[in-house]
């Protein structure tokens, strides 16, 4: 935040409009969430107060307990891939000229498709009769079918999330690593350093405060997948890529059980709560040191 | 660029590769009929025909669509910028009573998972009989592009010097007059890259766009999951619909690509 | 330390119309504190890239104590650049920055004598107290000393690049930074090239100067000499504050003339405010009329004041600690003179 603020309360007026429309969105539907999650609703007229009885249910139910922990799994393994590959690809960028802009629109392309499409255009690619991929992998030898193998389904869901937000991790990095000052690459060939010397003292410093961010946001937005997965494989075979938003979607809207959907959503939100305030207080700390 | 070693080089050019397969796939597919798909696995299309394009245009259930998706894409960019940019303009120059507090709430709500809130939407926009309008979904989508822009501008904002501030007081200019002429034209490039962030989250948005539209309003997103006739899933015309999805994503990248790079070195995505 | 040799070095990028910098020889000796001094666009960080070998030059080469190293990379040379902000290791301790390069290369040196050697170079720099301390939190000042420090720490550097080097730390420090300067290559006995636009930091700083415009050094020698017997017209405007006054021969009296055409028959004389005194009009000497006093301080209990005259068409500046009022007519008395012909110096006169 800047420096020279002054102290006024009037301020209050700026941000008014800013209240209103997330209070419309946010508070109140999240205050009916919690108001249900508490309650044992039968239908419109016959409820009852059951304390934390949904939460308890909730968190020892072993579907739960598996989205969970395939959830997880999902969130770690993208983690582990598209970081690192993410930095390697802004290292590799150009920074001016026509290609520079032309690579910059095909990374963000991925980023600004719809989700479902994102599916639909994995589905097309990957599946064994029509799909690119999935007919050349049988024409190689191997048995490829999404639908039908747990291990491939899991596969072709990383393969498909690294293809849509790889980029979110290398567009940060690159707009990190364009902070750098041509100087300091100087000075380092100048002492003498070596590649690897150079990325680790010149470069990762300053890539430091946006990989927090990614970190943080994959981390986040990897744990609240919906729609790409449900279009790819429905949540299966079987439900073996049933993550937590769906289970929560089928819960909530599916069969109608307010109740423990409500629970599960609060949960689900106390979650991300955490992950945002690890997010806001290092994007702050890194602000206050630079 | 004695900096790029090979590795990266390398390994951005095959990632860019990776990249264009599927959609290189997805081009192909849109120019062939569905009997054509089903029945020979081909590279490149021998016989291309523009007939699924020409029934995204025609068919009023997909065209109508495209219009509903544009629609509220547009509403929620339009509602969001003009609602962030007072409070990101107050966030960087004031402090107040809850400032830092209000500050951490908005951004909780960017990050909340929207399955959380199917149902209470479902009710709230119901109740108010805006259910199945696109103003509804663009509402809904506020939740997250709202205290995204305030985000991203106050970050932008927060570099302009206050002086440009106090040299406007002092020429005797109304505060709407530096506001609107003086402020904003310089925030042009904030205002680019907010807006950009703000269709990055709103067009691609399924979940809640689904639970808040019936036929009316139907996005084409939703269009396209319900899309299975009678001979099977029309891979055609279902190609030919994510085209049309992808282009709005490319022409907006392509305006503001200038200024992208400086919105993402915020890190305020 | 090594002995620098620029032959004939020119430098043209690639698609301009213009070279850069004309061919240009220097040579700068073993241990000199030597400063490249211009305005900005003359063609100082262009020579620098070249130095530091970031840039190959068009034609020419470049020596280090005899060895050719037109052809080697700039980490092969032997160099340290000091720059315009301090460039450290964000995340090491100033130690460890100062002991980095010492690290690098395959270097044979033990733990031992790299400490030895930092805080030698810690010790020189009085920035002993802050060795311990991370890069990110020292002061400015400290920053740019321990980025001095990186550049002194190996024994075998060649030659040390400043590339102005104040530019970041505040005014009201900057002789501090200056002396420190000079006071270590007065010790250690290093080459340095101080590269600036500041005529104060470069006759201060070094034992010969190079002033470079357009390209072309214009002329090298030492602060007193460039300051007095400029050989370019370019050298007397740019040194001095304010700068020589110039005006055509034409312009004097008759009997001056005829003595400036005995010394070389120059077209244009130059001379500098404090080598001229303002007396009575007379008939043998340059006459003006006073258009501003400006009050400078006092010296021997009297007040000197820069005045500035109308010389017929032109303004002409004179310190003087005669006291004359605005509008009153007096006559000017060269006691130092340097005489051009189409820009170069072509004959001097004066009181040594």
């Amino acid at each position: 935040m800047a420096q020279n603020k002054t102290q006024d309360n009037r301020a209050w007026l700026g941000v008014l409009p800013v209240m209103l429309i997330v209070a419309f969105s946010g508070v109140i539907p999240l205050m009916t969430v919690v108001n249900y999650s508490v309650q044992d609703i039968l239908d419109f007229n016959t409820r009852f107060f059951v304390g934390f009885e949904w939460y308890r249910e909730t968190l020892t139910d072993p579907r739960f307990i598996d989205a969970f922990l395939r959830q997880l799994g999902f969130s770690a393994a993208v983690l582990a891939i598209e970081i690192p590959l993410g930095i390697v690809i802004a290292r590799g960028m150009p920074t001016q000229g026509l290609r520079a802009s032309l690579l910059l629109v095909l990374l963000a392309t991925p980023l600004l498709i719809p989700w479902n499409v994102v599916g639909t255009i994995w589905q097309i690619y990957a599946r064994s009769d029509i799909g690119l991929l999935g007919v050349t992998l049988n024409e190689m030898g191997f048995a490829f079918n999404y639908t039908a193998e747990p291990p491939h389904a899991w596969l072709t869901l990383l393969a498909m999330d690294i293809w849509h937000w790889t980029s979110l991790v290398a567009l940060l990095a690159f707009a990190g690593l364009t902070s750098v000052p041509a100087a300091c690459y100087q000075a380092a060939e100048l002492d003498g350093a070596s590649k690897w010397q150079v990325f680790r003292h010149v470069e990762l410093p300053r890539l430091k405060g946006v990989l927090v961010i990614a970190v943080l946001l994959r981390l986040m937005d990897s744990f609240m997948i919906y729609t790409e997965p449900f279009v790819l494989t429905g949540g299966g075979p079987g439900n073996t890529t049933t993550f937590l938003s769906q289970y929560l979607a089928t819960m909530a809207v599916g069969q109608f059980d307010l109740g423990p959907a409500a629970a599960f959503s609060v949960i689900y939100f106390l979650f991300i709560l955490l992950f945002s305030w690890l997010f806001y207080a290092s994007v702050m700390r890194s602000e206050e040191g630079s | 660029m004695s900096r790029r070693s090979r590795l990266s080089r390398w390994v951005l050019a095959g990632y860019c590769v990776y990249l264009i397969l599927p959609l290189y796939w997805l081009l192909t597919l849109a120019l062939r009929s569905n009997a054509d798909i089903a029945g020979v696995f081909e590279l490149v299309p021998s016989n291309p025909t523009l007939a699924n394009f020409a029934e995204i245009l025609t068919n009023p259930v997909w065209y109508q669509g495209l219009v509903n998706s544009i629609s509220y894409v547009l509403l929620n960019t339009l509602i969001s910028v003009s609602v962030a940019l007072p409070a990101a303009y107050v966030f960087s120059r004031y402090r107040f009573l809850g400032d830092r507090q209000l500050f951490f709430w908005l951004l909780t709500n960017r990050m909340a998972p929207p399955a959380v809130f199917l149902l209470p939407f479902f009710q709230l926009y119901s109740s108010i009989g805006l259910f199945d309008t696109p103003l509804a979904v663009a509402l809904a989508h506020c939740l997250f592009t709202v205290p995204l822009s305030v985000w991203i501008l106050e970050g932008f904002m927060s570099g302009v010097p206050t002086e440009i501030d106090d040299m406007a007081r002092i020429d005797g200019h109304s505060f709407w007059f530096f506001f609107t002429r003086i402020f904003l034209p310089i925030n042009r490039s904030a205002i680019g890259v907010t807006v950009f962030f703000c269709f990055m989250f709103s067009w691609v948005e399924l979940l809640l766009a689904r639970t808040l539209t019936g036929s009316e309003a139907k996005p084409i997103v939703v269009v396209m999951t319900r899309t299975v006739s009678a001979s099977g899933m029309d891979w055609g015309v279902l190609a030919a619909a994510s085209v049309f999805t992808v282009l709005p994503g490319i022409l907006v990248v392509w305006f503001v690509r200038q200024h992208l790079v400086k919105g993402f070195a915020l890190g305020r995505v | 330390m090594a002995r620098i040799r620029l032959q004939e070095i020119a430098f043209t990028y690639p698609g301009a119309s213009e070279p850069t910098l004309q061919p240009i020889s220097l040579d700068i000796q073993d241990g000199e504190a030597f400063s490249l001094l211009g305005a900005s666009g003359a063609g100082k960080t262009t020579l620098l890239n070249l130095l530091s070998g970031i840039l190959p030059p068009t034609q020419g080469r470049i020596f280090f104590d005899d060895v050719d190293v037109t052809e080697l990379p700039g980490r092969d040379r032997h160099l340290a650049q000091v720059f315009q902000f301090p460039v450290l290791y964000q995340s090491m301790s100033v130690a460890q920055n100062l002991a980095f390069s010492l690290t690098t290369r395959g270097s044979t040196l033990n733990r031992e004598a790299i400490d030895k050697r930092v805080s030698a170079i810690a010790k020189e720099l009085n920035i002993e107290s802050i060795l311990k301390r991370s890069a990110n939190a020292i002061s400015l000042f400290e920053k740019q000393l321990v980025a001095i420090g990186r550049a002194l720490v190996r024994p075998d550097v060649s030659v040390v690049l400043l590339d102005e080097p104040l530019t970041a730390v505040e005014p009201s420090i900057k002789w501090r930074l200056r002396r420190t300067l000079k006071h270590v290559q007065d010790e250690l006995g290093v080459t340095m090239i101080y590269v600036t636009h500041d005529q104060t930091e470069a006759l201060t700083f070094a034992e010969r100067v190079s002033v470079l415009a357009d390209g072309q050094i214009l002329q090298t020698g030492t602060p007193e000499a460039v300051y007095q017997n400029p050989a370019h017209q370019f050298v007397g405007h740019f040194l001095g504050s304010p700068g020589m006054n110039f005006l055509p021969s034409n312009a004097f009296p008759q009997p001056l003339q005829r003595s400036f055409v005995e010394d070389g028959d120059p077209e244009t004389i130059g001379f500098r405010p404090e080598s001229a005194g303002l007396t009575a009009p007379s008939e043998v000497l340059l006459s003006g009329i006073v258009e501003t006093q400006r009050v400078l301080g006092t010296a021997q209990g009297r007040v000197v004041s820069m005045y500035g005259l109308r010389c017929g068409a032109a303004q002409v500046f004179v310190r003087s600690p005669a006291s004359f009022a605005c509008g009153d007519e007096v006559g000017i008395a060269l006691q130092r003179w340097v005489g051009f012909r189409e820009f170069l110096r072509v004959g001097s006169n004066g009181a040594e």
